[in-house]
C-alpha cells in the first residue's frame, strides 16, 4: 500500500543530531556543577566474602574525605536493582550495601570525597577485613548441595508469587506448557535432542555509567543519570533510601546508549542517599573497567532443546529448556528467562505441543542484566540450528521451510497467553507479518539457492581445501512491548505561534525516539516537525512512562503521542471552527493553518492559538493520553550469511550478511535501519570474539577496551540491509512496530548454520573462537 | 598519576637531556603515549625533547633515517618515493595500533619502550635497522643489539635507520589479532633476497613470546619438509600459548610460499 | 596550576596539574564535547585536533601540547555555523546515541585532510580508532562518503 504520509515515513534529521556532532548537547558528566564532590567505590577483591571488619578511620582522617559509606552506616533496604514495572518481577536481593560480597568487583564501600584524586588516596587507606567463602563459580553446578549458597540472608524476599529458592541457589524458575510433549514425541517419526552454550558479553555503550545529584533551592533532590528508566528509578530509589517520592527528580539528559545496560537503578540508590545525607552536589562516573564488571551484563545460558519431527518436517513437539546463570543478584533473570520462550516459540506457531521450563541460578559472578534481545538471542543459538537440522535431515530448503511454517498475518500462538513476565501473557493475533517477503528478498540478495549447494560440503570434490566456503539462514522475531505491562504517557500544550510543546515519559537512549515520536506528532498535528518542541524523560515535567525497553517505544509511546495528538488536533478544528464561522467537520489543517473545506478561508495555527489564549475562549490548547499496550506485534526478519573459514587457523570470517527486516512502516527510515545495523554488528562481534575471561578466582581478565574487543569500521563485512514493504500494523501508530532488537538474534546461528554448510559440523558454544573451531574441525 | 609536584623540564640541548635523565625520577617525554600507560609513581620529572628537533626524515645513500621524534604516521605517509625495504615497513607499521594512536606514536618511544605487542621493533629487526642513541656520547648499533643491551640502560634515542631500498628484497608479514585494531598475539616477519629461483639471507622475526621477539637468521639451511619451530609463547586471554606456537609455524610456511612464488 | 592553551582559535587560560591528560585539562575546562569513554586510547570518543592531527587525548599529557594548536569537534563547528562534516553525519543518519560523534567527526576530518577522496576501504581504515555501538558503522562510512562529496563540490552541496 502507498501511503501519503508528509513526516511519518520520511527520513527526517535527527533533532538532537548537529547538537551531538558539534557535541553541544549534554550527557550527565557534561553538567557543569560546582564543586561537585565524587564517590569512587571500594571493588570487591574477592567473589565471595563476609566483611567482618572496616577501619576507615584513617581515611576519615584526610583532608578533602567527606564520608565513607558501608552497610555500617547505611540502612539496609532490600530491593532490587531492575528498572522494571512494580510489583517487579525479579527477586529484592540487594541493599545499597551489603556485609557480603558476591563477585569481584562487588562494592565493598564507598568513599566520598572533594576530588577524585583524594577518594583514590582514601579508599588505599581504608581496611577491610573479609571472611573468605567459597565461591559458587560454575552455573550448572549451582544447585548441587556442594556448591556454596550466593543468598543465605533471610530478607531477600520475592514481592510476586512466582519460585524464588535462594536455599537451592535459583533465582527464578519458569514453565510454560501448550499440548502434550510425550504425546507428540510418540507420534514423531524422529526424535532429537542437542545443548549449548552462550556467554557473557557487555553492552559496551559508549557512555560509561554516570549519575550525579544535588539539592536544589526548595530541598528536593535532583538526580541527572544516564538511565533507561527514569520513572522506575525514581521509585526504585525512594524505596531503597526512604527518600519520598515526592521528593526526587530524576532528568534523563543525553544517553550515550544502554542496550539495556541502563535499564537498573544502579548507581542512583548510592548517589542519592550519599547527597541527602549530606546535602551537597555529588557525582559517581564509573572507570571502564568499572563498567565491565559491575553494570550489568548478559547472562550466559545453557538451552537445550528436544525435538519430535515427522519425515516431511512437521515438528509435532518441542521441549525447550533453558539454564540461565544470572550471577550474583536475580536482575532481570525471570524475564529474560522467560523471554527464550516467549519470543521464539511462536515462530513457527503451528507446533501443536511445546514445553519451555526455564531456570536462574545464582553465581559469584558479575551480574546479569537486560541486553538487546533479552533471553531471545541466546535462545536463538539452539532453536535456529534445530530448523537447520530439520531441514537437512528431511532434505527441506531452509528458506522454503520458514516460509511454510512461521507464523502468519490473522494467526495466534498459543505460547503468547501460556508465557507472560511472572505471570500468564495475553493472547493477541498476529496483524502484520511480511516474513515471507524478507525471506525472499534476503534470499535473492545473497543468492542462495545456488550458493547453497555449491558451497555445501556435501558437494565438495577437494576435501583438503584451506579455505571453504559456507552460506546459513534463519528467521526471526522479537515483540514490541509487554501487554498490560507497559504504559506510556504524553502531554501537548500548544504556543501562540502554532508549535506545540511535546512532554514524554518515553526516554530517548540514544535511538532517536525524540525523533521519531516528534514526526508522529507532526504527522497528526499537520505541522512540520520544526514544530515540535520535546522534552522527554523528567519525574517533575513529563508523565510516566515505563521507559526505553521492551522494543516498546516506537510503538506504544507513539500510540500515546498519536492518541494525544489527535485530542489536540480536535481542540484546534473547535477553534478553528468558531473562528472561521463554520462546523467544525468543514475545517481541514494543512501545513499549520485550518482551511474551511474546498475554500482557501483559512486561519493559521499561530492565530487559532493567540486568540484562544489571548482574546476568546482564555484556555490554553492541550491534552494529555496514557496508553496501555494491549498486543506486542513481533517485528520478524530473515538472515544470511557468507562465510569464509581457514581450516589452518580455525577463523572464521564473514563476507557478506544480508538482513531483511519488517517491522511495519518505518517511522524514519534511516534510523530504522541504523537500529537493525547497529543490532547486526553488535550481534556480528558477540557472535566471534566477545566473552568474559575469568580468572580461576571469579576475577574477570579482560575489563577494558584493549582485551575486549568490539568491532570497529574495519572490521565489516559486506552489509546489505533490506526493509520490508508494505507491511501495516494496524494496532500500532501509522503502521509501525518495533526494530531495536531482533536483528541482534541473528549472527550466532545463522554463522553456525554457515559453518555446518561448509563442513558438516555443528556448533555448540559461542564465541566462535579460532580455537574452538579447530577442536571442531579435528573432531 | 594525580600529583602536582611533577616537573616540566624545557631543554636546548641533548646534554641538557641527558644530565636530567641520570636524575632519578626523570624520564623523557615525546609522544606520551608509553608513559601515560605505566603511570607511575616514581616519576618527578618529564624531559620534554620536542625541542630537540628530532622531528627529521632524511634520505641519503639509500638510507632513511627517520629521527626518535617522527611518528609512525609521518613515516608511513612521507611522499617520497619509497624503495621496497621502506614499503615493506610501511605497511608493517601501518598495522600498529590504531589511526589517532599512530598519529602522536613517535618512532623513539615505540623502540624505548618496546612493549611485547609492538609492531614496530620486530618490523625493524626484519630489515636489520640501526639505532644512534646518546648515553654520554653518541653511538649507532644494530636494533638487535640495541634491544639486548642499551634498550635496559639509561640513553636518549636519537634517530634510527634502514635501508630505503635492496635488490631483489621480499617480505612477508602477518599478526595475530581478533579484530583490525588489537595488539598482536604474535607477529611473523619474514625478509630474504630472491634471484631467481632461489631464496636466500632467510630472516625469520617472531614477537610475542616469552623473550619478546626471537629471531632466525639464514633459515634457508634450516628449513627442510615438515619443518617446524617449537617456540615458547606467552598465553593471553585471547589465545593459548599453544595456539600461537601452532599460527606462528602456519605464518611461516605460508610466508615462504608467498616469498618463493608458489602462492601470489 | 595555571597555562595558557590554544584551543579552537583562541588562547585560553586552563587550569590544570602538571601531570593532567589533555582529555582531563580539556573536560574541567569546560570542553565537555570531547568524551571520555575508556581512557585507554581505544575507543576514541576524546579525539581532538593536534596540529590539525587526530590524536587521543586521553593518552597524552597535556602540557606536552602547550605550544600546539588544539581543536575539538565544536572548533569545527557549532549549532549556528556547522562543519560540512557535522551536518553529514546528521544527514547521513550516522548520529544515534552521538556519545561517540564527536570523536568520529575529528577522525573524519583528520581523514579528508589528507586524502580528499577516500575509497570505502580507506574510510574503514581511518575509522579504525573509534568504537561506536550504535549505528554498526554503515550509515559512518556514508556520511564520510557524503561529506567528502560535498567538500569536493559535488551535489548536495547546498546543506
Amino acid at each position: 500500500m502507498k501511503n501519503n504520509f508528509k513526516t511519518v515515513n520520511h527520513s527526517v534529521r535527527k533533532i538532537d543530531g548537529l547538537g551531538l556532532a558539534t557535541g553541544e548537547e549534554l550527557f550527565t558528566d557534561d553538567y557543569d556543577i560546582r564543586d561537585c564532590a565524587v564517590i569512587k567505590l571500594m571493588p570487591s577483591p574477592y567473589a565471595y566474602a563476609e566483611i567482618t571488619d572496616i577501619d576507615e578511620s584513617e581515611a576519615l582522617k584526610m583532608e578533602g574525605v567527606i564520608d565513607v559509606l558501608s552497610y555500617k552506616n547505611v540502612e539496609r533496604i532490600m530491593h532490587t536493582t531492575a528498572g522494571q514495572s512494580y510489583p517487579e518481577p525479579a527477586p529484592y536481593d540487594c541493599a545499597i550495601f551489603d556485609n557480603t560480597v558476591r563477585f569481584v568487583g562487588d562494592k565493598v564501600l564507598a568513599v566520598i570525597a572533594e576530588d577524585e584524586k583524594t577518594a583514590l588516596k582514601a579508599i588505599k587507606k581504608i581496611k577491610v577485613k573479609y571472611n573468605i567463602l567459597e565461591p559458587a563459580l560454575d552455573y550448572e553446578k549451582s544447585e548441587d548441595r556442594e556448591t556454596s549458597r550466593v543468598h543465605t540472608e533471610k530478607d531477600a524476599i520475592q514481592i510476586i508469587p512466582i519460585k524464588f529458592q535462594p536455599e537451592k541457589n535459583i533465582a527464578s524458575e519458569v514453565n510454560a506448557v501448550v499440548g502434550d510433549v510425550e504425546k507428540g514425541y510418540k507420534e514423531s517419526d524422529e526424535v532429537m535432542e542437542d545443548t549449548f552454550y552462550t556467554q557473557y558479553a557487555h553492552h559496551c555503550m559508549m557512555e560509561p555509567s554516570s549519575t550525579k545529584g544535588y539539592i536544589d533551592g526548595r530541598g528536593r533532590l535532583v538526580l541527572i543519570t544516564s538511565t533507561q528508566v527514569p520513572f522506575h528509578t525514581r521509585r526504585i530509589v525512594s524505596h531503597a533510601t526512604k527518600i519520598p517520592v515526592s521528593k526526587i527528580r530524576v532528568i534523563k539528559p543525553r544517553i550515550g546508549g544502554g542496550f539495556g545496560n541502563k535499564q537498573e537503578a544502579l548507581l542512583e540508590p548510592i548517589v542519592a542517599f550519599a547527597v541527602w545525607k549530606h546535602r551537597i552536589p555529588i557525582k559517581l562516573i564509573l572507570k571502564r573497567d568499572e563498567v565491565f564488571v559491575f553494570s550489568r551484563t548478559r547472562h550466559p545460558f545453557r538451552i537445550k532443546y528436544k525435538v519430535g519431527f515427522n519425515k516431511n518436517g512437521e515438528i509435532k513437539a518441542i521441549h525447550l529448556d533453558a539454564l540461565q546463570n544470572t550471577g550474583a543478584f536475580g536482575t532481570h533473570a525471570l524475564t529474560v528467562v522467560s523471554c527464550v520462550g516467549s519470543k521464539i516459540l511462536p515462530l513457527l506457531n503451528k507446533i501443536p505441543n511445546m514445553l519451555f521450563t526455564g531456570k536462574a541460578v545464582y553465581t559469584n559472578l558479575p551480574a546479569g542484566g537486560a541486553y538487546r534481545g533479552y533471553g531471545a538471542t541466546q535462545g536463538y543459538f539452539a532453536y535456529t540450528q534445530m530448523i537447520d537440522v530439520i531441514c537437512e535431515k528431511c532434505g527441506i530448503d531452509q528458506a522454503e521451510y520458514y516460509k511454510k511454517w512461521h507464523i502468519k498475518t490473522g494467526e495466534t500462538s498459543e505460547i503468547f497467553k501460556a508465557l507472560g513476565e511472572g505471570k500468564p501473557g495475553h493472547i493477541f493475533k498476529i496483524d502484520s507479518c511480511e516474513l515471507t517477503q524478507c525471506i525472499d528478498k534476503g534470499a535473492e540478495a545473497i543468492d542462495w539457492k545456488s550458493k547453497k549447494a555449491k558451497y555445501s560440503f556435501k558437494n565438495k570434490k577437494n576435501k583438503n581445501e584451506r579455505y571453504i566456503k559456507g552460506i546459513g539462514m534463519g528467521c526471526f522475531m522479537q515483540g514490541s512491548s509487554v501487554p498490560y505491562i507497559d504504559m506510556a504517557s504524553v502531554y501537548i500544550k500548544m504556543n501562540d505561534d502554532g508549535s506545540f510543546n511535546l512532554n514524554l515519559g518515553a526516554t530517548d537512549l540514544g535511538t532517536g525516539s525524540d525523533t521519531v515520536l516528534s514526526q508522529i506528532a507532526a504527522e497528526v498535528l499537520e505541522t512540520s516537525i520544526n514544530n515540535i518542541l520535546v522534552i522527554s524523560s523528567d519525574t517533575d515535567v513529563t508523565p510516566f512512562d515505563v521507559g526505553a525497553y521492551a522494543s516498546s517505544t516506537t510503538y506504544l509511546s507513539g500510540l500515546a503521542v498519536k492518541d494525544c495528538a489527535e485530542k489536540i488536533k480536535k481542540i484546534i478544528k473547535k477553534h478553528a471552527a468558531k473562528k472561521l464561522a463554520v462546523k467544525e467537520e468543514d475545517i481541514d489543517l494543512f501545513e499549520g493553518n485550518a482551511f474551511i473545506k474546498g475554500s482557501k478561508d483559512s486561519c493559521s495555527y499561530g492565530e487559532i492559538c493567540t486568540s484562544a489564549m489571548h482574546i476568546d475562549e482564555m484556555e490554553q490548547i492541550q491534552a494529555t493520553s496514557s496508553r496501555v499496550s494491549k498486543s506486542s506485534p513481533p517485528p520478524f526478519s530473515a538472515h544470511f550469511a557468507e562465510i569464509v573459514i581457514d581450516t589452518l587457523t580455525g577463523n572464521i570470517k564473514v563476507e557478506k550478511y544480508v538482513t531483511a527486516t519488517d517491522c511495519g512502516v518505518c517511522i524514519n527510515p534511516k534510523l530504522a535501519e541504523g537500529q537493525v545495523e547497529g543490532a547486526l554488528v553488535n550481534g556480528l562481534s558477540y557472535a566471534l570474539i566477545e566473552d568474559y575471561s575469568f580468572s580461576k578466582k571469579g576475577n574477570m581478565m579482560n575489563n577494558g577496551f584493549g582485551k575486549y574487543k568490539i568491532y570497529t569500521a574495519a572490521d565489516l563485512p559486506e552489509i546489505i540491509t533490506i526493509m520490508a514493504e508494505n507491511s501495516y500494523e494496524n494496532t500500532g501508530p501509522y503502521g509501525a512496530k518495533s526494530v531495536a532488537e531482533v536483528c541482534i538474534n541473528g549472527p550466532i546461528p545463522v554463522i553456525a548454520n554457515a559453518f555446518y554448510n561448509a563442513t558438516g559440523k555443528r556448533l555448540h558454544k559461542a564465541p566462535f573462537k579460532p580455537e574452538y573451531i579447530l577442536e571442531i574441525l579435528g573432531e | 598519576m594525580y600529583r602536582d609536584d611533577i616537573k616540566w623540564h624545557e631543554i636546548k640541548t641533548i646534554k641538557q637531556a641527558w644530565e636530567l635523565l641520570q636524575q632519578e625520577g626523570n624520564v623523557i617525554y615525546s609522544g606520551g603515549l608509553g608513559i601515560n600507560r605505566t603511570k607511575s609513581e616514581k616519576i618527578r620529572g618529564f624531559i620534554n625533547i620536542n625541542s630537540l628537533s628530532l622531528k627529521y626524515l632524511n634520505f641519503e645513500d639509500n638510507k632513511v633515517i627517520a629521527g626518535a621524534g617522527v611518528s609512525i604516521a609521518e613515516l608511513i605517509e612521507s611522499p617520497v618515493n619509497k624503495g621496497n625495504v621502506y614499503s615493506y615497513i610501511c605497511n608493517l607499521f601501518s598495522k600498529a595500533a590504531s589511526t589517532p594512536i599512530r598519529n602522536r606514536m613517535t618512532i623513539g618511544g615505540s623502540i624505548v619502550d618496546f612493549p611485547i605487542w609492538s609492531d614496530i621493533v620486530p618490523a625493524l629487526i626484519a630489515v636489520n635497522a640501526e639505532v644512534t642513541l646518546f648515553n654520554g656520547k653518541e653511538i649507532t648499533v644494530n636494533i638487535e643489539e640495541y634491544i639486548q643491551k642499551y634498550q635496559k640502560e639509561l640513553h636518549i634515542l636519537l634517530n634510527i635507520s634502514f635501508e630505503n631500498n635492496r635488490d631483489n628484497f621480499v617480505g612477508y608479514s602477518n599478526r595475530l589479532t581478533q579484530v583490525r585494531f588489537d595488539y598482536p598475539a604474535l607477529i611473523v616477519n619474514i625478509t630474504g633476497i630472491k634471484q631467481d629461483i632461489s631464496l636466500n639471507n632467510i630472516k625469520v622475526v617472531v614477537s610475542g613470546t616469552k623473550s619478546k621477539v626471537e629471531v632466525f637468521n639464514n633459515m634457508e639451511n634450516k628449513i627442510k619438509d615438515n619443518f617446524k619451530l617449537d617456540l615458547d609463547f606467552i598465553k593471553d586471554v585471547r589465545f593459548s600459548a599453544d595456539y600461537k606456537n601452532k599460527i606462528a609455524n602456519v605464518y611461516i610456511e605460508d610466508g615462504l610460499k608467498i616469498m618463493n612464488g608458489r602462492v601470489k | 596550576m595555571k597555562e595558557i592553551f590554544n584551543i579552537n582559535g583562541k588562547n585560553k587560560k586552563i587550569e590544570l596539574r602538571p601531570d593532567s591528560t589533555l582529555l582531563e585539562a580539556l573536560r574541567d575546562n569546560g570542553f565537555t564535547e570531547v568524551k571520555n569513554g575508556c581512557e585507554e586510547g581505544q575507543c576514541g570518543a576524546c579525539l581532538v585536533l593536534v596540529d590539525d592531527v587526530s590524536v587521543n587525548s586521553c593518552q597524552i599529557l597535556a602540557m606536552s601540547v602547550k605550544d600546539q594548536t588544539i581543536v575539538t569537534s565544536k572548533g569545527l563547528g557549532d549549532q549556528h555555523k556547522p562543519s560540512i562534516i557535522q551536518e553529514a553525519y546528521v544527514d547521513a543518519g550516522a548520529v544515534q546515541c552521538g556519545f561517540c560523534t564527536p570523536g568520529f567527526v575529528i577522525s573524519t576530518y583528520s581523514l579528508l585532510k589528507k586524502n580528499p577522496n577516500p575509497t570505502e576501504e580507506e574510510i574503514k581504515s581511518a575509522l579504525d580508532g573509534n568504537l561506536c555501538r550504535c549505528t554498526g558503522y554503515i550509515k559512518i562510512i556514508d556520511a564520510v562518503k557524503l561529506a567528502a562529496k560535498r567538500m569536493n563540490g559535488g551535489e548536495d552541496n547546498e546543506k
